[in-house]
């Protein structure tokens, strides 16, 4: 007998919404709305710039706490200094994290059930006050995302 | 609950049972016993008689109030009837002095007034309120031997517990305490009658008195525990096989041997001491072997296989809850086992092994209680190897101990404590003994300890007279000392008849009748823990997704294989195996799975649910396999494996045998690994598992991981707060 089956468990197909993504998943890009650097690094890990927005869909808006595995590397930090990086969801002020010092943090905090709705696409927006510039070419960075969405 | 006249008929029913059964025994063995040794051999005997017979009321499913008095009306009235109850037949042995008698009795009243006590007061031992009466509890209620497979110690041999059984059916935990006491006083009584027969009775009376004056073994003996039995037992095999004149009977030697084993799994080291010891009594006398020893084979083989037979039918272990890699079976993980084992070897709080000494005699709180400071004395009585018998006491001694070093708590070293207290007593001078017989009774009386123990060892500390006679109620006085009976009582109130509650930590089973699955205690309920911290802990849930690519291939088997070397502690986990082709997934009908180890969970790598996951159960080791064999041959480009990270040492390849051919080819070895989203709803979900297992209530004591989310989240678990007390909840289900 095949294995019984239970309550099917969406994988995210390609063109469907997530409610988290690592960004090195296939459909990671789908939830990508702006100012994510393409590359993959390391087979991981992404830059963003400014003020990388994404978007999810959450079956649920109960219980839910939004989780960024996010990096301030040595390299930018060491230019910028201490920097801040605002957190919105849906338009609405989260937080703000400060770095005094360079860091990886997996940042999680809840999210009011209102500024979410079910099966509608949430926004998620983090910026930084302070981007890092290449002194050889001019490229400009912010920070360095690994994961990111809702958890319950 | 039961008054002072319910419990004592309880206790003195089954103890005169018990004896009426082993006078019966002895009266057709025939053996030319000291009429004072056979009183004592005689309860110790019927012990065994009377255990074997409850087991089979218990098989039979006639664990019945009436059955009990039937079965131990009979025996008596047997035992009338044939005359077995008249005065033992044989001489006397010689008798102790008056100064001797004083001695003994200056101590032995004394101690065994407070230990009768305790034993009569409202049970609250931690195992004997716990398993040891929880379980025969579980049995009386269903009249019979039922599966308790959420318990592990469901498993354990349960010969002292029958006779516990016999006396709860009319006076419930306490009578089954005192049934435990009884085993006490008559090791005491067989060590004196040890000195009276080998012209030492100083030594059989200092001997005794050590013994049963011992702090842990007052407490334990007054308690529904086994090892003061099981230190009964064995000395009557010893005592057996010391007699001299003639050999041991065969018949009673291998009786007791297999009832020391039906006590506890770790006396099973009675039946190799007592059938070496006849057989070297027996040639020693130029007298045949071989059928002796075939007698004390089949008694043994009598008291000891039921439980075999028993353990077989429900677990399919023989042993079980131990030797899970000898028997895999699906109601214990080997990796308890180790966890266990590793557990019962380094006892929280002990430093170093150096401590043992200090603790075992006079601090006695990181090892579950003392011996008392006279035991620091013990390697004088290595000056007991002058003499012959100073040798084989010091020999039963160390052989005895020899489990010990599986579980270093001071109360298993009880077995073996009459073989060292007997050697110490023979090694000094016979002045010497009143005094410390009477000095070590003193130290040991409650609540002097407390002037040198420490505060929290395991002991008796005061004389529970009011409690014991019923003045103050079993639930006020329980209520009043233990919050652990609060929560035992809070569930039986607030949950229906039939009820099985999902609880992290243990409580005391035998204050409720209500079914407790204890996380730790069996496969399912650590199954189902695991399902619980998935959503508190981010390396169990499903956040990687392995991808193994190849060329396309038609396959009529395909398997994940580890590859890693054995060793490291972590396990090997699994959510779901996805077979690919061109990029989408094979659908999954067509094929049959199977794991190696653990298959009787396999299925869950291939239910589209990311909890339970399949775990290995046990330590990596190269050559776990999960394996899909299709009805037909199958092509596929590719695996793809949804993994924790909970086994970084995991190496794991792909494998596939291809149509008509035996072996496996390595078909990749190393993943693409990209991530996946933390599954939503896992709370909910465990839930639903708790319930697909008829589980209706939650229990969270206070110190249980993350205590405080469940509170706070109840809703997102999908329950409701059910009672309170004192910060334990109970959650029912919704």
């Amino acid at each position: 007998m095949p294995p019984e089956q239970r309550n099917p468990y969406e994988l995210s197909g390609r063109k469907a919404l997530a409610h988290f993504i690592a960004v090195n998943a296939p459909n990671a890009p789908d939830h990508f709305i702006a100012d994510v650097v393409p590359e993959l690094n390391d087979g991981t890990w992404r830059w963003v710039m400014k003020r990388p927005t994404f978007q999810f869909r959450v079956p649920t808006n109960k219980g839910l706490k939004l989780r960024v595995d996010l990096t301030v590397p040595d390299i930018t930090f060491s230019q910028t200094g201490p920097v801040r990086i605002e957190v919105f969801v849906g338009g609405n002020k989260l937080d703000t994290l400060v770095f005094d010092k360079p860091e990886q943090r997996v940042y999680e905090k809840p999210v009011p059930a209102e500024w979410l709705r079910p099966n509608e696409a949430a926004l998620v927006a983090l910026e930084i006050d302070k981007m890092w510039k290449s002194p050889t070419d001019g490229l400009e960075r912010g920070f360095i995302i690994t994961k990111v969405g809702f958890v319950q | 609950m039961k008054g002072p006249a319910s419990i004592l008929f309880g206790a003195f029913f089954t103890a005169a049972a018990m004896y009426s059964c082993g006078r019966l025994l002895l009266r057709r063995l025939r053996m030319g016993l000291a009429r004072e040794e056979a009183h004592a051999l005689a309860f110790i005997g019927g012990g065994a008689i009377l255990s074997m017979l409850v087991f089979l009321l218990g098989a039979l499913h006639l664990l019945y109030d009436p059955a009990f008095l039937a079965l131990g009306l009979a025996s008596i009235a047997a035992a009338w009837r044939k005359g077995a109850l008249r005065r033992p037949e044989g001489d006397s042995l010689p008798r102790l002095t008056r100064a001797q008698t004083a001695v003994f009795l200056l101590v032995f009243v004394p101690i065994a007034s407070v230990t009768f006590l305790h034993a009569m007061a409202p049970e609250w031992s931690p195992d004997g309120s716990g398993y040891h009466l929880g379980v025969i509890g579980f049995y009386y209620r269903a009249h019979g031997f039922v599966p308790v497979l959420s318990s592990m110690y469901a498993h354990l041999s349960q010969g002292a517990e029958m006779l516990f059984l016999n006396a709860y059916a009319f006076g419930r935990h306490s009578s089954a305490a005192l049934v435990h006491w009884s085993f006490g006083a008559a090791l005491a009584w067989l060590m004196v009658c040890w000195g009276r027969r080998h012209a030492k009775p100083w030594a059989g009376v200092a001997g005794a008195l050590f013994v049963y004056a011992s702090p842990v073994v007052m407490v334990d003996g007054a308690s529904a525990y086994n090892d003061v039995a099981v230190a009964c037992v064995l000395f009557a095999i010893f005592y057996l096989c010391e007699r001299g004149e003639e050999p041991a009977d065969p018949v009673l030697l291998g009786l007791l041997a297999g009832f020391a084993y039906g006590l506890k799994y770790t006396a099973f080291l009675a039946a190799p001491y007592a059938l070496a010891r006849l057989a070297w009594q027996l040639r020693s006398r130029r007298m045949p072997v071989a059928r002796p020893a075939a007698q004390f084979v089949c008694a043994a083989a009598a008291m000891a296989a039921p439980w075999v037979a028993k353990n077989v039918w429900f677990t399919g272990n023989p042993v079980a809850p131990f030797f899970n890699h000898w028997f895999p079976n699906p109601v214990m993980h080997r990796s308890f086992e180790v966890e266990f084992a590793e557990s019962m070897r380094n006892y929280v709080g002990l430093a170093s092994y150096r401590d043992l000494p200090l603790e075992l005699t006079v601090r006695g709180q990181v090892l579950g209680g003392l011996l008392g400071p006279l035991f620091l004395l013990l390697p004088l009585a290595l000056l007991a190897l002058r003499h012959p018998a100073g040798r084989r006491l010091i020999f039963a001694a160390l052989y005895f101990a020899l489990p010990y070093a599986a579980n270093v708590g001071t109360r298993f070293l009880i077995p073996a404590l009459p073989f060292a207290s007997l050697a110490l007593a023979t090694a000094l001078p016979w002045p010497l003994l009143p005094l410390l017989a009477v000095a070590h009774g003193a130290l040991s009386f409650p609540d002097v300890p407390t002037k040198y123990a420490h505060e929290y060892a395991w002991r008796i500390a005061r004389v529970p007279f009011r409690q014991a006679l019923r003045l103050e109620s079993e639930e006020s006085y329980l209520s009043r000392k233990w919050a652990g009976y609060k929560v035992a009582r809070m569930v039986e109130r607030a949950t229906p008849k039939g009820a099985v509650i999902y609880s992290f930590s243990p409580l005391p089973d035998s204050y409720t009748t209500r079914e407790v699955w204890t996380s730790y205690q069996s496969a399912e309920g650590e199954l189902l823990r695991d399902c619980l911290l998935m959503q508190f802990i981010t390396d169990f849930p499903p956040v990687e997704r392995w991808t193994y690519s190849f060329a396309p291939v038609e396959l009529e088997a395909v398997r994940a294989v580890q590859v890693a070397a054995a060793g490291p502690a972590d396990q090997w986990a699994m959510h779901e195996m996805h077979l690919l082709l061109g990029g989408n997934r094979l659908p999954r009908t067509g094929f049959r799975v199977r794991a190696h180890p653990n298959p009787a969970q396999v299925g869950f790598i291939f239910d589209n649910a990311p909890m339970p996951r399949w775990r290995s159960w046990q330590r990596i080791e190269p050559g776990m396999f999960v394996e899909v064999k299709f009805d037909r041959p199958a092509k596929l480009d590719g695996v793809a494996l949804d993994m924790p990270v909970d086994q970084r040492a995991a190496v794991t390849a792909i494998e596939g045998r291809a149509a008509g051919q035996s072996g496996w080819k390595r078909l990749a070895g190393t993943p693409s690994i990209t991530g996946l989203p933390v599954p939503l709803g896992m709370r909910r979900m465990a839930i639903e598992e708790l319930k697909r297992r008829g589980i209706g209530y939650l229990l969270v004591q206070p110190g249980d991981y993350m205590e405080s989310d469940f509170r706070d989240n109840a809703a997102l678990w999908g329950m409701h707060e059910a009672a309170e007390v004192d910060g334990a909840r109970l959650f029912r289900l919704d």
